[in-house]
């Protein structure tokens, strides 16, 4: 086999060790490219599985198959390209469990898989949803209504009311939704703020779950793919509203329908309740807000809600996907309009969601339901 | 006939080598310039931070038709409002260091130059932290032990010698015009790079990491990226993961020789 490798130009070989992965392939010299390919090609003849499609069949190393199993209709794993990890939320072994987490370790550490360009990492991303799963099923028990608007393919937005004081578990719930209950689970790709990059750990965490930072050029980024888009267009103000204010919406951002407009997505409105509950806020304070400028210098939050209880209230959730709206023209006052259309629409759905919440079980905030 | 120059190879004495054009170093002020001058060259690629002489003396270079000049990726900037993938056009960054100053300096003398010479193609290629070429970031990355700053995990995009070498010859054959980033074509986080290269990392307190660094010879510049990061749609090169393993297997070879 080497005699036939060595006839074949480098710029063959280098074309072959390419399809075949090898590593370091780029600046091996031509004798080391034929050697590798000899190797795994001998190896393939010896090892290869009945059903090609049975398992991954990237090589991790020189020699070493990935092995995990191999996604729909490919002869690679979801890790090594078996799907679109920027837009598909498929397990790896396609359910989750704690049995797969072992095999998802050693991928995390052996780094033999690629993240996506916003900074995703498959196996950290399946994890949370993993564990955030108990949250989302027993905890809050969200109810998810009208998932069918949720566009299967291509540009979308998903627009969301924003609350929670804490913690955004907003953020964290509505890829969740999407991920369960959607007959084709896409990622959403939530953008959130700059404080995300500033805090310890969360900084590089929310980015390998699947989050990206509200700027233009990433929503124009995820958007350009062909991904779903996950914002909440009244940015840190709706978070840190007083629980008086609840669910009256602050006024709409508009910079999610001009991207939106740019690539002719639709956008969904997303009506959600419970968020606002988790933590209620008792009042909201701009002497703490003062504080938090001081540590955090390039924040620019003008109130901070006040909450008393460490522990989040079980609370339980409901989410209602609406008729997505396309914006179609891209000038400054269809742009207000789309945007004052899809604020409407959300306020409309949440007023009658708390309203239904509240005859139906004579309470605030849901807990006994 | 295409003379090709290089001139301040002495700062990027790697990158000089293996590009392996002929080099004309910067001598005392204007001794340069005249040597400049005298040469006529009609390409020249410039790979020192400073561009006074040079752009002076080529204004009397008539056959010149080709100015590359090397800058940096690090002329963004970094920090926690930079968008996730930088182009261009993007928004540099508000500058926290001398380097990232200089870089910007340097960047708007070479497109005034630019400006009052129609007739030139000029080239500003921004390359991203190159490995193996002796730096500070090569050093720190061979540690067997590299230190990080608690909770941060940045985004790296590194080129390898021989790809910024490649890369910039494919500019000089093409004539490719503008502002280029060049970097390995797909990120890693400063973890995966340590996994990649069998180092363990060893996260420190922010001023802790600073004052290490100090020690370590790593320049402010490097210390910024390595709390943030900083990720550019790149040019055509090969992958960053690809290059840290050869890297870091030349590294081994060479320690255990």
């Amino acid at each position: 086999m080497e005699e036939l490798l060595d006839r074949l130009t480098v710029r063959d070989l280098r074309a072959l060790a390419a399809t075949l992965n090898v590593a370091g392939r780029s600046r091996m010299p031509k004798a080391g490219l034929v050697d590798a390919i000899a190797e795994i090609l001998r190896d393939g003849e010896r090892t290869s599985p009945p059903d090609p499609k049975a398992t991954c069949r990237h090589l991790i190393r020189t020699g070493v198959r990935c092995g995990l199993p191999a996604a729909d209709s490919k002869d690679t794993c979801v890790l090594h390209g078996g799907t679109n990890i920027s837009d598909v939320m498929q397990p790896v072994f396609g359910r989750l469990g704690f049995d797969t987490w072992p095999a998802l370790m050693r991928h995390l550490l052996s780094a033999t898989y690629d993240n996506d360009p916003l900074g995703l990492d498959p196996v950290v991303a399946e994890m949370a949803w993993h564990l955030l799963n108990y949250l989302y099923r027993d905890y809050f028990r969200v109810e998810v209504e009208g998932i069918e608007h949720v566009p299967m393919a291509g540009p979308s937005v998903l627009a969301a009311n924003h609350g929670g004081a804490a913690l955004p578990y907003d953020g964290l719930m509505l890829p969740l939704c999407v991920a369960n209950e959607a007959q084709a689970p896409r990622r959403v790709r939530v953008v959130g703020t700059e404080i995300l990059n500033m805090l310890p750990t969360i900084s590089h965490l929310y980015r390998k779950a699947g989050a990206a930072y509200a700027t233009p050029e990433d929503a124009a980024w995820v958007l350009e793919h062909g991904h779903l888009l996950g914002v909440f267009p009244e940015g840190v103000r709706g978070f840190q509203k007083p629980a008086s204010e609840a669910y009256q919406l602050k006024e709409f951002g508009t910079g999610f329908v001009r991207v939106a407009a740019r690539y002719q997505a639709p956008i969904v409105p997303t009506a959600i309740i419970g968020s606002e509950e988790v933590h209620p806020t008792l009042f909201t304070s701009k002497g703490l807000a003062r504080v938090i400028r001081m540590v955090f210098p390039e924040q620019r939050v003008e109130e901070v809600g006040v909450w008393l209880n460490p522990i989040p209230r079980p609370v339980k959730w409901q989410v209602h996907f609406l008729a997505p709206v396309t914006p179609t023209r891209s000038d400054r006052l269809s742009i207000l309009e789309i945007s004052e259309h899809v604020q409407t629409v959300i306020q409309h759905e949440l007023d009658q969601m708390v309203e239904a919440r509240s005859s139906a079980h004579g309470a605030e905030d849901g807990l006994e339901s | 006939m295409q003379q090709i120059l290089v001139t301040g190879a002495k700062h990027a004495p790697a990158l000089a080598g293996a590009l392996g054009y002929r080099e004309l170093d910067e001598g005392a002020g204007l001794e340069f310039a005249r040597q400049l001058v005298d040469e006529q060259p009609s390409v020249v690629f410039h790979l020192g931070p400073k561009s006074e002489a040079l752009l002076g003396a080529l204004g009397r270079v008539d056959q010149l038709r080709h100015l590359i000049v090397r800058s940096d990726l690090a002329v963004y900037g970094t920090g926690p409002r930079m968008p996730s993938i930088l182009t261009p056009t993007s928004a540099l960054q508000p500058a926290s260091n001398s380097y990232e100053r200089s870089l910007r300096r340097l960047e708007a003398d070479v497109r005034a130059f630019a400006e009052e010479r129609p007739s030139v193609s000029v080239t500003i290629l921004r390359l991203a932290p190159i490995l193996g070429d002796d730096g500070p970031l090569s050093d720190y990355l061979a540690l067997p032990t590299i230190p990080s700053i608690l909770g941060f995990d940045p985004r790296l995009q590194l080129l390898s010698l021989d790809d910024a070498a490649a890369a910039l010859a494919g500019v000089i054959e093409q004539e490719t015009e503008g502002t280029l980033d060049i970097a390995g074509s797909v990120p890693l986080y400063l973890s995966r790079i340590a996994r990649l290269g069998g180092r363990r990392l060893r996260p420190l307190p922010e001023p802790i990491f600073r004052r290490l660094a100090s020690l370590l010879e790593l320049p402010d510049h490097l210390v910024d990226l390595l709390k943030y990061g900083r990720v550019v749609e790149p040019f055509n090169t090969a992958h960053t993961r690809d290059t840290v393993l050869d890297f870091y297997g030349t590294w081994k070879s060479s320690s255990i020789v």
